[in-house]
């Protein structure tokens, strides 16, 4: 079993609606006061799998335990520890916002009311207003402000804010950072992949239901690589050969290629013997990763 | 024409967005007003029996309200006094849920904004949803037409001029729902402004009846000028069958076309998305009240339980009214004789009649479950349910808070009904042959069958989750339909043997039986019990 110190752990999970096979043996491990960015692309089973995680759905099959426990059948003692913020914020329309983060607030256990005058302030968000006439954004600040007025240890945000400008979009980063501090575990799917960069510590990418790659973003081996785009004099061709050298390509004379951090001297050498004429290196990002996960297999299955 | 390119596209979606519950609210129709024309040419055959129907109308002030001003001695005088103003008053309101459906529920909802992003013009949205309603009202005209213009007795001119009225308050009302949909944000808003009016009109003219003149024979009675008020009236009083007034319809024609041009013209006053009204902001914090599983049932639950609430008072309050006007009108009347033997009555007339009465408008009003029910099962189809259950509110809990509430008010509505009922009667009969309590405990000796009634439409929740509206207005509707069906047409009894309506004890017309009260709450209480095992077993519908 799991030690102490995680917060989500799913293995194997399995869940078919009807014949369509939503998640496939999917592995997801959050531990103790990490920022985790659990990563997919459209209809990948990243909300199936919190709402397995809530208790909302039943799997079929696999493990999911959240805090140790099988969430199915314990969500209400379960759902007192953590503050959930769906993608789709969808509330009472004739409530006002104020009104929906008291209650909401109430039915988790209560909220801090330092925290909730500081959230409204910070979010410039109008509490008398009515819930349907809010815009998108404004939606899911009644929800983030709901949640963060909590006091919980697991915070579960499916793609949290996607309709914030960007200003409120570095209010929301400032608040993650200080529940990181407090130690809080946050669960962040996100489609911002320079948000996961900047608050995440590990990431889990999962694709058609299953994981792809997880680990920490120091740890994903591809994310060490260095990005190089030059144009030579002489053939490059021999590069492509090279041990550790990887997604070699080249279009209209610019050769683009990655290198592995222990092959880079070696790699370095070879170039200026090429007799560069241009080149640009830079450190990889999660987008190409991203990309480059969802373009290779995307033709593969089906 | 530019402000109106796109509508014809903009009216095949609607259709086919309307291609199930339009249809099913002319059925309602159908069968309320067509239905009925053959039964009742068949129950008033001669001149002595229209006769003493008319002549218990004329007088009476609940005749007139319900029935309008009776004319002259004739079936088709009997027809428009049984069928025009109920049906009216559907037509009215499946007119203004289509309006507003296509107009105001777009714009909340966001579809407005992009179809006004595509090559539509400005007025295409209103035009195209004016033009939904007007063929809803002319095929639901044309289909009654169909039924009722063969019957020789009516006359076939009387009959067209009876479905034209029919038609034409249809036409008013999507012309009153053009305004409102204008006037408010939300769609709520639009139907209750819409609906509202059409409460007015139905009151104004309710009072206009009342206080007609009644003629020299009894048998005719003149409305006066507050009936001209109310569209409900012009529709009345082109006296189908009687005198073809052709001049009311005209009216009603000319105030479509005014509001409908008012709409309109409010329309061109305000931004897609925004309103004539600004909705008021709420409060900033949430009342302590508000704060609990049970608190929110009870904030989303209070407005409709207020609404049935008051048309339980208002039906309590009609029925002690009427029961003394009904022995001087049907203590003779044959259709009526049926429905009180069908209750097993066996106490005196008034204890008879109420005996009968209670659970036929009972059942007519057990429309609360299924309002409530929708209710309940709308925080699950909006997706409000994920955010509750992502709390420490478990799914039991919600569904028992929930299922609480809407039982306390059907209960309180029920005793409201009987309260009202007792007091109207008390204070307008000279010899009360009823006591003060008995009609109270009268209405009481229903709630067993709304808890049942209720309990089904909570199991088929649990079970098919938001597909349980169909099956709750399909089944509302034979309860609230097959009491007066079988009546009518004969039925054997045991057509209307599945609404618990028709099992509770005959009390006040017999003494009171406690058995089938027992078996209902017993059958209630492992329904509730099933759908709450059943509710917290399957997977909520997720968007």
């Amino acid at each position: 079993m799991s030690d102490q110190n995680t917060v989500i752990q799913v293995e194997n999970l399995v869940k078919d609606f009807g014949s369509f096979r939503a998640l496939d043996h999917l592995n997801l491990t959050v531990q103790k006061g990490e920022v985790h960015g659990f990563l997919g692309p459209n209809g990948s089973g990243k909300s199936t799998t919190i709402r397995i995680l809530l208790g909302l759905l039943q799997k079929t099959s696999g493990t999911t335990l959240l805090f140790d426990q099988e969430p199915w059948g314990h969500s209400t003692s379960l759902h007192e520890r953590l503050a959930y913020v769906p993608g789709d914020v969808n509330l009472w329309p004739n409530l006002s916002g104020g009104e929906i983060i008291d209650l909401l607030g109430d039915l988790r256990g209560g909220l801090d009311e330092q925290k909730r005058k500081d959230l409204i302030d910070r979010f410039n968000l109008d509490p008398t207003k009515k819930f349907r006439t809010y815009s998108k954004g404004n939606r899911q600040k009644v929800a983030l402000v709901a949640a963060f007025a909590s006091d919980v240890d697991l915070y579960m945000l499916d793609e949290p804010t996607s309709g914030l400008d960007p200003l409120m979009e570095s209010v929301f980063q400032d608040y993650v950072r200080e529940l990181k501090e407090q130690g809080k575990t946050i669960l962040l799917s996100s489609h911002i992949l320079a948000e996961v960069e900047a608050l995440c510590d590990k990431v889990t990418i999962i694709r058609q239901g299953q994981t792809v790659e997880t680990g920490s973003l120091d740890d994903i081996q591809q994310l060490q690589r260095t990005n190089f785009e030059i144009k030579t004099k002489k053939s490059t061709k021999s590069l492509a050969k090279l041990k550790g050298v990887h997604e070699y390509a080249e279009e209209k004379g610019v050769v683009s290629f990655e290198v592995e951090p222990s092959q880079l001297n070696e790699v370095v050498k070879k170039l200026s013997a090429m007799e560069l004429v241009t080149m640009t290196s830079h450190p990889p990002k999660l987008e190409e990763l991203f990309l480059r996960h969802y373009d290779e297999k995307s033709g593969s299955d089906e | 024409m530019n402000s109106l390119k796109g509508t014809w596209r903009l009216v095949r979606l609607a259709l086919r967005r309307d291609r199930i519950v339009v249809p099913l609210n002319i059925l309602v129709v159908l069968l309320l007003a067509a239905a009925s024309a053959p039964a009742l040419v068949d129950a008033y055959p001669d001149f002595e029996s229209q006769a003493s129907y008319v002549s218990t109308s004329a007088p009476s002030v609940v005749g007139r309200i319900f029935q309008g001003t009776v004319q002259d001695v004739s079936v088709g005088t009997v027809y428009v006094a049984e069928a025009f103003l109920f049906s009216s008053v559907i037509v009215g309101i499946m007119s203004i849920l289509i309006v507003t459906r296509h107009t105001r529920y777009n714009e909340e909802t966001g579809a407005g904004e992009l179809i006004g992003s595509t090559v539509v013009g400005a007025n295409a949205p209103l035009t195209a949803a004016l033009i939904v309603a007007s063929l809803a009202n002319i095929v639901t005209a044309g289909l009654i037409y169909a039924v009722i213009g063969g019957i020789e007795e009516l006359g076939s001119t009387g009959s067209l001029y009876f479905v034209a009225a029919l038609a034409g308050v249809g036409l008013f009302f999507a012309g009153v729902a053009a305004i409102t949909a204008q006037l408010s944000d939300y769609r709520r808003g639009a139907n209750s402004m819409a609906i509202g009016a059409l409460g007015a009109f139905f009151i104004v003219r309710g009072f206009g009846d009342s206080l007609g003149e009644l003629g020299a024979d009894g048998l005719s009675v003149s409305a006066t000028w507050l009936s001209w008020l109310s569209p409900m009236g012009w529709g009345y009083m082109s006296y189908p069958y009687v005198e073809n007034n052709l001049m009311p319809l005209l009216l009603l024609l000319g105030g479509f076309i005014l509001t409908a041009g008012a709409g309109y013209y409010l329309q061109s006053k305000r931004d897609v998305g925004s309103s004539i009204f600004q909705s008021k902001p709420g409060p900033a914090r949430a009342d302590d009240s508000l704060k609990s599983a049970a608190g929110l049932a009870n904030r989303l639950q209070r407005g409709g339980i207020i609404g049935w609430g008051v048309g339980y008072a208002v039906i309590g309050t009609v029925i002690g009214v009427m029961v003394n006007d009904f022995r001087e009108t049907f203590e003779d009347n044959e259709l009526f004789q049926q429905l009180i033997a069908s209750s097993g009555g066996g106490g005196n007339f008034i204890e008879n009649t109420l005996a009968a009465m209670f659970p036929l408008m009972a059942g007519m009003l057990s429309g609360y479950a299924v309002s409530v029910a929708g209710k309940i099962s709308d925080e699950e189809q909006y997706g409000r349910i994920e955010y509750l259950m992502g709390t420490a509110v478990g799914r039991v809990r919600w569904l028992l808070v929930n299922i609480r509430v809407a039982l306390t008010g059907g209960f309180n509505n029920l005793f409201l009904m009987g309260l009202f009922a007792a007091t109207s009667y008390t204070l307008v009969a000279e010899v009360s042959e009823v006591a003060f309590g008995d009609i109270v405990l009268g209405t009481m000796n229903i709630v067993p069958a709304l808890f049942l009634f209720f309990s089904i439409i909570m199991l088929a929740f649990a079970l098919f989750g938001r597909f349980v509206r169909g099956f709750a207005w399909a089944y509302f509707a034979y309860i609230a339909l097959i009491g007066n069906l079988t009546a009518i047409f004969e039925w054997p009894e045991s057509t209307a043997y599945l609404s618990p309506y028709q099992h509770i004890s005959a009390f006040p017309a017999a003494s009171y039986d406690a058995g089938p009260a027992i078996l209902m709450l017993m059958f209630t209480l492992s329904f509730l019990l099933l759908s709450l095992g059943l509710f917290s077993k399957r997977d909520l519908a997720l968007k």
